[in-house]
């Protein structure tokens, strides 16, 4: 027979790759064979563990030589699940800068367990209100305000803007001041016209930036406050409580849970405070804390409310006021010897959030502890509104109140004022 | 170093099925043997393809859009999708159970919002109990502030449920109205589901519950199945006109031939019988293990 080249004249190879198409596909059913075997105590073997390949220890070796002589790259970092170290199998609850409680107010006087005891500041305050003024205030504010928002130099670009009744439109993309540094401008540049116009009847004063503080709470469970006041005034000499106790209720926020809305993480430090708190200026007079409209958020993207607003103003406050208690009377501390008050101030530049807290017991809602007091003052906006109009700055409608108001916080507590 | 190569064999073998359908024959005369397999076009949605989290959130979830195709061969599998805003996607949790106890007071949720979702016909409803907030469907009168009970008891005598509150479809009186209803008991809502759609439960008989779903169909379900009260929101929905061609493209649909007529009924209407009554057993029916047989190298 002769040897000559396969010719494929019948094209067989394209025909088997149709029937391959084809055929390949099968359906695996089951027959009966498994249970009539098994009656008749033949063992059953899978065919899968003889079509391996067999691994040869040599192979084994090889392989082995070949890794170790890699140089190895980067030590990744522990995944974020349960082998990682710092794992816990109770969730902590974190309230962090970027959080606002879904149930506003309420909610944070529950978490805070405090009270309001009447609309306004305290009675205290009116007077202070009234007593002092500096020459030309009003010129100097509104002359720090188009600094701030109009003249200054920064141009970065602005997050996009969106409109829901048009989702399709893109709007051109706006240039101007990012929110964080208007607020940094504008808060730091009113309290230096405080400090240089009247500073000297209370130098008894340090200003610190962007102070980071971390404190734990047992409630029920972990709870972190991981908070940063944005400016602070710290004092040598503590304010004097306005009120000694208080009788009423919390807000009623069935059926949901004080901690709700809070973040849950399971790595996390157990019971780690942290505190800059210390030495000579260890009492807090006053906290600035912004609202930068890039950073605060609801978890579910709506808009945040007013009432969600006053509860952050709330909730920092009380985690200042922890820390504060925390680092002058140990960490341990639940009753207090002596009050704790501050004040706060919330802005986002335009609206200002004045209130005053009194920090008389660490005992949560649960506990039928002594109650924390809490004031506040409504919304005022410094401004209606500081634009460009055709090239030209504007400033409406200015509300001479706001900087009143921050004066007689700065003021409050000084010698002067005792006199 | 060819004993590494071979010894490398260790790691799993490539599957040349997928660089055959990926790389085609450098020979361009040659008869090129490429098929792929395409998924069922009912299998799934190949509208969008969601980035679910690990756990549930209710973070408004990023996803991208699949236009049509098939995210695995990236061959068109539903034609007329395309482009469209992006929207974010609330995930809804389905699973809404109770205390299965007699006297175990039943779970309460606050409604705390009413939102849009752009993934959905329906609108969604943002509720909380204890330290869980979750979306569930809303329905067409709640609003926030509302309570909403959730149980899992069957009482001898039905319970008289309010709008937006779950029971069991055997606590529940013939005639109400209820939707997200579960098919089997423990698995989460499968029917009913979109904006204005409502089932009405028509009997009982022995353990399982007969409900007629929008479509006429009765279906028989276990009596354990968890369903919701009322109608869903946005009812008005399927008479909203898109309006024009360009909204129509903001959907994310693209555009049409214009060919499709509707039938005018001219020649009247096709009689069918009522389609039987639909029974939902717990028990699948078992599936076969199906196998691809590959050939090494084909000539």
């Amino acid at each position: 027979m002769k040897i000559t080249q396969v010719l494929y004249k019948q094209n067989i190879g394209r025909l088997i790759k149709w029937q391959w198409r084809a055929q390949r596909k099968k359906t695996l059913i089951e027959t009966n064979a498994e249970k009539v075997l098994a009656a008749r105590n033949i063992p059953i073997i899978d065919s899968k563990q003889f079509l391996k390949e067999p691994i040869f220890e040599a192979q084994k070796q090889d392989i082995q030589q070949l890794l170790d002589n890699v140089i190895g790259p980067v030590k990744l970092q522990p995944k974020l699940n349960n082998a990682h170290p710092l794992w816990n199998y109770d969730p902590c609850y974190v309230y962090g800068d970027h959080n606002v409680l879904v149930r506003g107010l309420d909610q944070a006087k529950v978490f805070t367990n405090s009270i309001e005891p009447e609309s306004g500041l305290p009675k205290y305050f009116k007077d202070l209100y009234e007593a002092y003024r500096l020459p030309n205030q009003d010129e100097h504010v509104q002359r720090i305000i188009t600094a701030s928002l109009l003249y200054d130099a920064v141009q970065e670009k602005l997050p996009i803007k969106k409109d829901p009744k048009r989702p399709a439109w893109k709007f051109p993309r706006d240039y101007g001041i990012p929110d964080s540094r208007r607020n940094n401008l504008i808060v730091s540049r009113l309290l230096q016209l405080c400090e240089s116009s009247v500073g000297s009847m209370s130098s008894n004063k340090l200003i610190a930036k962007d102070v980071y503080f971390k404190v734990p709470l047992q409630r029920n469970g972990n709870i972190s406050l991981n908070v940063r006041a944005d400016l602070l005034l710290l004092s040598d000499s503590y304010l004097a409580p306005y009120v000694d106790e208080i009788q009423g209720e919390l807000p009623d926020i069935y059926p949901l849970d004080y901690k709700v809305s809070l973040e849950e993480i399971n790595i996390y430090h157990k019971d780690e405070f942290i505190s800059p708190l210390s030495g000579k200026f260890n009492n807090i007079h006053t906290a600035f804390i912004y609202y930068n409209e890039t950073e605060v958020k609801n978890l579910y993207e709506t808009p945040v409310l007013q009432s969600q607003i006053f509860g952050r103003s709330l909730m920092k406050s009380y985690a200042f006021a922890v820390a504060n208690a925390k680092s002058k009377y140990g960490e341990n501390v639940k009753e207090l010897s002596e009050p704790i008050t501050l004040q706060c101030v919330h802005t986002n530049s335009q609206w200002f959030h004045f209130s005053v807290f009194q920090l008389n017991s660490l005992a949560g809602p649960e506990e039928n502890g002594k109650k924390n007091i809490y004031w506040q003052a409504p919304l005022f906006n410094l401004f209606e509104e500081c634009v460009y109009e055709d090239g030209v700055p504007i400033l409406k409608d200015y509300n001479q109140e706001v900087f009143k108001n921050l004066l007689s916080f700065y003021m409050n507590g000084t010698e002067y004022e005792l006199k | 170093m060819s004993f590494v190569s071979s010894s490398l064999r260790l790691f799993d073998p490539v599957k040349l099925k997928s660089i055959h359908s990926i790389f085609f024959n450098t020979v361009r005369h040659k008869w090129n043997f490429t098929h792929l397999e395409l998924p069922d076009r009912m299998s799934r949605s190949f509208r969008r393809e969601i980035e679910w989290p690990e756990k549930y959130t209710i973070k408004p979830l990023n996803n991208r859009h699949l236009a049509g195709r098939d995210p695995v061969s990236g061959r068109v599998v539903v034609k007329g999708l395309g482009g469209g805003i992006k929207q974010k996607y609330h995930w809804v949790n389905l699973k809404r159970f109770g205390p299965t106890g007699e006297h175990d007071p039943p779970r309460i949720d606050r409604v705390l919002e009413i939102l849009d979702c752009g993934c959905r016909t329906s609108k969604v409803a943002l509720v909380g109990c204890g330290t869980e907030l979750k979306y569930i469907i809303a329905t067409v009168n709640m609003k926030p502030g509302d309570l909403l009970v959730t149980s899992g008891y069957i009482p001898r005598i039905p319970v008289n449920p309010n709008e937006g509150d779950a029971y069991p479809l055997g606590a529940l009186s013939k005639g109400t109205k209820v939707h997200c209803i579960e098919k089997i008991p423990g698995k989460g809502a499968h029917y009913i589901m979109t904006a204005g759609s409502t089932a009405t439960i028509l009997r009982q008989v022995d353990d399982r519950v007969i409900i007629q779903l929008p479509t006429k169909l009765q279906v028989s379900l276990s009596k354990y199945c968890m369903a919701s009260i009322g109608q869903i929101s946005n009812a008005n929905h399927f008479k909203e006109h898109i309006g024009s061609p360009n909204r129509n493209r903001e959907l994310g649909n693209r555009p049409r031939s214009g060919l499709w007529q509707r039938k005018t009924g001219r020649f009247g209407r096709k009689i069918k019988p009522p389609p039987p009554l639909k029974i939902i057993t717990e028990k699948a029916p078992k599936k076969f293990e199906k196998i691809n047989l590959e050939l090494g190298c084909l000539f």
